[in-house]
This record gives structure tokens, sequence and C-alpha cells, in this order.
């Protein structure tokens, strides 16, 4: 049968060819993005490490002119807590914290040298990772866990010069054995800091891949410390509320709180959804997903208008042949059958040399494998979502030829004979 | 005997109905696709108000600073100082203006929003480079820039948000809920697509002490950009000699840092995509070309099969007509020719197509919520275009079947074509 079949396509080679180039081209270019959209969707799937439902960033601003408080000659520290304070006692209000640089999605993009005292000091001569300067409340905020899925707030409690290391920082350093408890070292500064917990791995975004990173609990003196050195209204006011608030809600929620945004000169300008920021950072994301879906849709429709155009013209100049079939016995749908099956084989021809593209494609290291690594089931995937779309794609094109060729009775498809 | 090949190529496309869509209708989409891609660069290229002199328009949003010693390399903006010094004093261009942009909270005395909006911070000189529409008032002036006196212009779109009507000149609003400012005029909002002069608010950047303070490197880096209008579009060598002259003088009084402004973009360079970096056709094509390339050789392979098949049915008529003295030329001429029937009719509808798939991916082809307007788009740019790519899709689908069949011996020709 098929021997039979691809001796009538060889037979047909000069109308197949162009056909046959453009499956070619279009199973290629396609998996290729098949495979691109089965990594952005495995990563985006997988856990990001944090929460950021009902969150807002409150934005600060500083100025001379405005004193609604009555206190004066705050320094900057203590304005930030008790803005902070402040904000927390609101019955509407879950939590507050303040961080810097370290706000999910605001691209902040520290990195310190970090070195254990007691673990592998070789791996890690040198390696930096990736700080975020967060007050401890930001474990509870962003509902933060380890990696047995305890919350990482409860851990850090009472803890001093607490640090927190993502699963895969710990990992690097410890290899395995506990981290918890164990001292390290900023290789600039002469302090130390104990390892208080674990996180689960954290990501910058939907689309990336979590990189080893480590959490510094800004509290007492450390705070003081970080708050003059950047400034009060450079941190990032994170504040989780009790229920979803729309943005009028939130307006609303503002004017209500009036001069208690506001301590000796700091104050609260402006809010933002986090929400708005991830859409913000994600936007390039979207639009190249966007551009590539209607890309492969324009590949689609152009299998299926010359899917359809080659196999009419087929059909109808092979009414002699169809003919004779039924004539011989043939049923209407072996005829049909019959037609299908000559478009799927002419699909499943392009099969080893879009798979030589891919071995090619896969040693020269053009796939993404630091999101996703390669494995046999990401091959199925992207190969059985390439050739189940174009092959869908090729019956439709079939169908309606087919159809036609089909419907003949035979004596009149005789005649053509 | 063009009359003739339309007639029969119109026979043609009654008698074989559904290859015929099929035809038309791959030639549409792809026509449609690149003009797509041509009606996002036109939309860069083309002048409509506030931008309607873009052909004069030069900029200059990036500088290099260097330390004298060496040891430090900056690419920024201007300072405010760095522009008065280095831009303002030219002579070859009709105006300067420079630019700097900030999002701030705008609210109005007594009500306290938390909206942000788009602040552009700039200078007198920007009502005379950009052509704004004023719908009550007027700009601010030198004077204004002078004083500090913070005056400023506002959208209508935000006038509508902040009052409720157009009518607010003289009344007041409060930058980021501390800077109170001056309404001095009303204008039409601009569309995105206009990024040089986009903003929702429009203010003399003497206005924020922040602006004018801002200078790093020996007072050279800073926030701005410069537009300069042109006299006339040929005089980019003759600015830049200028430019560079001034910058000479400029350094020669600094101590620690040199500064190297690069020659201007021109406004084509910059709707090819030039940013940080000067982007020139070469560049362009070498990443748009390729999508362009594709979109091309797909409905190609479409096309190619079935005048083949076409052309394949006719080879008894060919060798014919053949027989009795045509020449293979005019053979050729005629299957290209037939087929441009087809695909024109494809074009045409494809650049109705062209504009309804632009404004529903606007939100990812362009920046969100640009507004489109018929002057963006039907301009001859967009019309030649498709006329050159469907040329262009006829030749390649249409030659190689003409060709082979134009070149065929009589004798194959007449013997019966059915394969």
């Amino acid at each position: 049968m098929i021997k039979h079949l691809l001796r009538i396509l060889w037979n047909q080679r000069r109308s197949n060819g162009w056909i046959f180039a453009e499956l070619l081209v279009v199973a290629g270019v396609f998996w290729l993005m098949a495979d691109r959209f089965y990594v952005d969707l495995r990563t985006y799937r997988s856990p990001l490490g944090f929460d950021i439902a009902n969150v807002w960033r409150f934005k600060l601003s500083e100025s001379e002119g405005l004193r609604a408080d009555s206190l004066p000659g705050l320094s900057g520290p203590e304005k930030l807590t008790r803005l902070m304070t402040r904000i927390r006692e609101w019955p509407e209000v879950e939590e507050v914290c303040a961080t810097y640089y370290s706000c999910p999605y605001s691209r902040g993009n520290s990195w310190r040298e970090i070195v254990p005292l007691d673990g592998d000091t070789s791996l890690t001569a040198g390696t930096h990772f990736q700080i975020r300067n967060v007050t401890p409340e930001y474990f509870r905020l962003f509902r933060i866990r380890t990696p047995e899925g305890r919350p990482v707030a409860d851990e850090i409690a009472g803890q001093r010069a607490a640090l927190v290391l993502s699963e895969g920082m710990a990992e690097l350093l410890y290899h395995g054995r506990p981290a918890r408890g164990r001292e390290v070292r900023h290789s600039q500064m002469a302090r130390t800091f104990t390892v208080a917990s674990v996180s689960t791995a954290i990501r910058a975004s939907e689309y990336e891949a979590p990189e080893p990173c480590f959490f510094q609990c800004l509290e007492g003196e450390l705070f003081n410390e970080t708050v003059d050195r950047h400034g009060a209204r450079n941190a990032e006011l994170c504040v989780r509320m009790k229920r979803r608030y729309t943005r009028d809600d939130m307006n609303r929620f503002l004017n209500e709180m009036g001069d208690r945004l506001a301590v000796d000169g700091l104050f609260v300008y402006g809010i933002s959804d986090i929400r708005d920021f991830r859409d913000h950072l994600l936007e390039g994301k979207r639009r190249e997903m966007s551009r590539t879906s209607a890309l492969m849709a324009f590949m689609l429709a152009n299998v299926f208008f010359g899917v359809i155009g080659t196999f009419w013209l087929r059909a109808r100049n092979r009414r002699g042949e169809i003919g004779l079939r039924m004539a011989l016995g043939a049923s209407a749908a072996a005829t049909r059958r019959h037609l299908y099956l000559e478009g799927l084989c002419l699909l499943a021809l392009t099969l080893p040399w879009v798979a030589l593209l891919a071995v090619n494609v896969a040693a020269a290291d053009l796939l993404d494998t630091y999101r996703l690594p390669l494995t046999a089931g990401r091959l199925a995937i992207a190969f059985g979502a390439t050739y189940a779309t174009l092959g869908g794609m090729i019956c439709l094109g079939i169908w309606l030829p087919v159809r036609a060729a089909a419907r003949m009775s035979p004596a009149e498809a005789l005649r053509y004979e | 005997m063009f009359k003739q090949y339309v007639k029969q190529a119109l026979h043609t496309l009654g008698e074989n109905r559904l290859t015929s869509a099929v035809s038309i209708l791959g030639t549409m989409l792809s026509v449609a696709m690149i003009l797509v891609v041509v009606l996002q660069f036109q939309i860069n290229l083309v002048g409509y108000s506030p931008v309607s002199r873009r052909d004069r328009m030069l900029y200059l949003y990036s500088v290099h600073t260097r330390s004298k010693d060496g040891g430090e390399d900056n690419n920024t903006g201007l300072s405010a100082e760095a522009v008065r010094a280095c831009l303002y004093s030219l002579k070859t261009p009709e105006a300067v203006t420079a630019t700097a942009w900030n999002s701030h909270v705008i609210s109005i005395p007594g009500r306290r929003l938390f909206e942000e909006y788009t602040v552009c911070y700039t200078d007198p000189a920007f009502w005379e480079v950009f052509d704004f529409r004023f719908l009550s008032g007027r700009p601010f002036t030198e004077a204004d820039l002078n004083s500090g006196l913070p005056r400023a212009v506002i959208s209508d779109q935000l006038a509508g948000i902040l009052f409720g009507s157009r009518e607010v000149v003289g009344r007041d609003i409060l930058v980021n809920n501390v800077m109170p400012c001056t309404i001095a005029g009303v204008v039409e909002r601009p569309s995105r697509a206009a990024g040089e002069a986009f903003a929702d608010v429009w203010m003399p950047y003497t206005a924020n002490a922040l602006y004018t303070r801002w200078g790093g490197c020996d007072g050279i880096c800073g926030p701005f950009g410069a537009t300069i209008l042109a006299r006339e579009r040929s005089d980019v060598d003759a600015l830049y000699a200028e430019i560079r002259q001034a910058v000479a003088r400029y350094n020669a009084g600094k101590a620690d840092y040199r500064l190297t402004p690069p020659r201007p973009f021109t406004h084509l360079e910059r709707a090819l995509g030039s940013g940080s970096h000067r982007v020139g056709w070469g560049e362009y094509l070498r990443t748009t070309g390729w999508v362009l390339l594709f979109l091309l050789l797909l409905p190609t392979l479409n096309l190619t099969g079935i005048v083949q098949s076409a052309v394949q049915k006719r080879r008894a008529e060919m060798g014919l007509r053949k027989a009795f003295g045509a020449t293979g030329g005019r053979l050729f001429a005629q299957v290209v020719c037939e087929n441009l029937i087809i695909t024109w009719i494809g074009g045409l509808l494809g650049i109705g197509l062209s504009v309804v798939l632009l404004y529903a991916g606007r939100s990812f082809l362009l920046t969100s919520d640009t507004v489109i307007t018929p002057g963006m788009l039907f301009r001859p740019l967009l019309f030649a275009a498709a006329l050159f790519f469907t040329l262009v899709l006829n030749l390649l689908s249409a030659g190689l079947p003409a060709l082979r069949i134009a070149r065929e011996r009589i004798v194959e020709s007449l013997r019966d074509a059915d394969e």
C-alpha cells in the first residue's frame, strides 16, 4: 500500500514537488516555533516562588516643604518605619514590607559575592549571587515557602542577621546538606550572617528560569544603614490588601488615609498594582509571542491553500483513474481514504529532513536548553504538535476535492478514462 | 494583445473557480502580511500633526563622553548646560528643542489623585519644531523658561479627566502631589506613534530643579535628547560640522571629560529603528528582509504548483501556437500576464486586509493604545509597495512554469499533454 502510494507520488513529482517544498519549509519552521512555545509554556506554568495577588506598590517621595507630621527631625529609617507602621495599622491592610531594588518584577539586579564559612568554599570562590534586600515581613507578604512547604516567615522569626537562601543557592553551597543555621559572610563585609531558612526557587518573571539567589533580611542596624545609603524615598513599599481592590477602591482607600500617608516630608505620591509591573516586564515577550502566532497562522493558511489547490487539480486530472478504481469495486470511502493517505504520505516524507534539521539545530546549540533540558519528551511533543497540526490542515485541504471526486458515479468517472 | 490576455485570464478564472479562489486568497494573505510590515515602517516614517515636518527632523538622543584619562566611557543624554552651550547656539537649523521624559502623578489642588501620566520637560522651541493644535491657550514662552515659572501645556484628554472640560487655561495642577503648576494651554493629544513629541503634560524643564541641576561627568551628561528641525533635508553635513565646532569650544572649558557628539540620526534612520545605535537600510533588511522573504516564499510555492498545473493543461494550445510561429518570449509574456491579473486582484484585496490586520494586531505591532488615522495608512508608499510585491510574487510564481513551457519543443507540447 505504502509502496503503491510512494510510486503514485513519484509519478506526479512535478505537481507534488512544489507542495512538498512548501510542507518542508513549513514543517521545519513550525517545529522550531512549536518547540519555543512549548518551552515558554512549561516555564510560564512552573511555580514562581512568590504570590503577588492583591499586592500594591506605594511610591514614595520626599519634600522639604510638606510637613504634615508634627514631629520634626526624624531620620530616614525612622520615617520609613513609622510610615510602614501607620499603613499596617489600617484594618484593610494585611501586611507591609519595604525592599530595595528587590521587589518582584522591579528588574532589581544587585549581585554579591558570598563565602560560606563551613561549606564548599572552593566552589563558590568568586561566585556572585543575586541579593534581594527585604524587610522580614516580605516573606509573609509574598507567601515565600520552604521547599518542604512551610512558610519561611515562621523559620526566620526571632533570628538576627538572617539570610534566606534559595533552594538552588543552598544546593550550590552545601550540596544537599542542611543549610539552616550555617554561617556565611559577604566577601567585602566583616560581618557574618546566619542562614535562617531556605526558600523554594525564586524566578524573576514568568518566562525566566530560576537563578540561585538569597534574601538579606533588613533589620535593626542593617535596616538603618541600608535606608540611609539608598534614601527612604527610594524604598519599594509593598502593601498586601486583605481582599481584591480595584484601582478606584485603592484611590478611595488612599483618600481615607489622607495625611497618614505622610511622615515628616516622606509621603506616598502614587500607587501601582504589582501586576502592572509584571505586565510591563512581560510586554516584550507578549508581543513576540503574538507575532509568532500570527506567522504560524499564516503558514497554516498557506498549507491549506496549497493543499486544496494541488489536490483539487489532481482529483480532476485523475478522474479517469478514480473512476476505474470505483468501477473495479473500490467504495467511495476507499477512494477517499486513498487520497487522504496520499496527502499524509507527502507530509510524512518531510519527516526525515526535519529530523535532520532538528539534529543540526540541537548540535549547534540553537535550542533553548537553559530553561528546559532537551529530552525525548520535549522533542516528541514539539514534533507531535507540528505534524498533528499540519496533518489536520492537509486533511482539511483534501476534504473538499475528495468530496467532489468521490461523489461521481463510476459511469460518469469512466467517461474520462 | 494585452486585451486578449485579460480576456483569457478572466475566462480561466471563471473556468476553474476553486483554484482561482485559492490563488487569489493566497496572494491576498501574503500581500497583506507584507503590507503590515510596510505599514509599521510607514507609520514611523510619515509625518502628521504634530510631527508634520518629520522629513526635516534630525535627532541627537545619545552622546558619548570620555574622561580625559581614558578610564571612563559613557553613552548618555545631555545636560541642560550642554544643550545650551552646544545646540541652542546653532545657526544652520531652523529650531532646536531639548526633551526629557518622566512619569508623574498629576492631580488637582484639593483632590489627591494617584494616576501617573507622561510628562515631557522641554523648552519653548518645542512648539516650533512640532506643530501641535492648540484647543485653547498658548505655549509657554521663553520668559516662562527663564523665570522657571511652572507653566504647563496639557492634552485635551488629561484636561477631560482632571476637570471634565477643555477650558482650563489658568487653572492649577499638582505634579507628584507637591509641585503646583498653572495650565498655559490645551492641545489635542498626539498619537503614541509620534514618540518624539508624545506626552500628556509638557512643561519648561526649569520648573523642576532636578533637570537644571542634573549633570554627571563635569556637567555634560544629563537626561536630555534633542530634536533638530533643519531648513533643508540636505543640511545634515553642514549641521554636524557646526555641532562639532560648538562642542569643541565647549570641551575646551572642561577639565576632566570630553564630549563627542555622533552624527544626528535622520528621520529615515530613526524610522528604520535607530535608537541607541544607528540602523541603516543594510541592518534593517538583514532582520526584516528575512521575514519579508519568508512571507513571499510560501505563497510562491503554492502559486507555482497551481500555475504549473494550469499551464500543463494548456500544453497542446501552446504547442499549436508555437507551431504557427509564436515565439517563446511571447508565450512567456502571455503566461506571466495572465497570472498577473490574478495576483493584482489578490494584491488589491491584500491592501484592504492589511489595514484590517494592522488594526486587529495594533497592540503587538505598534505601541499599545496607538491611535491610527487614515492619514498614516493611505500613502503612496503603501500602494507602491503593494504593486511592487505583487509583481515580485507574480514573477516568482509564474516565471518558472512560463519559462518551461516557452522552452519546450513543439512536438512534445503537441503530444497530448495529460501526464
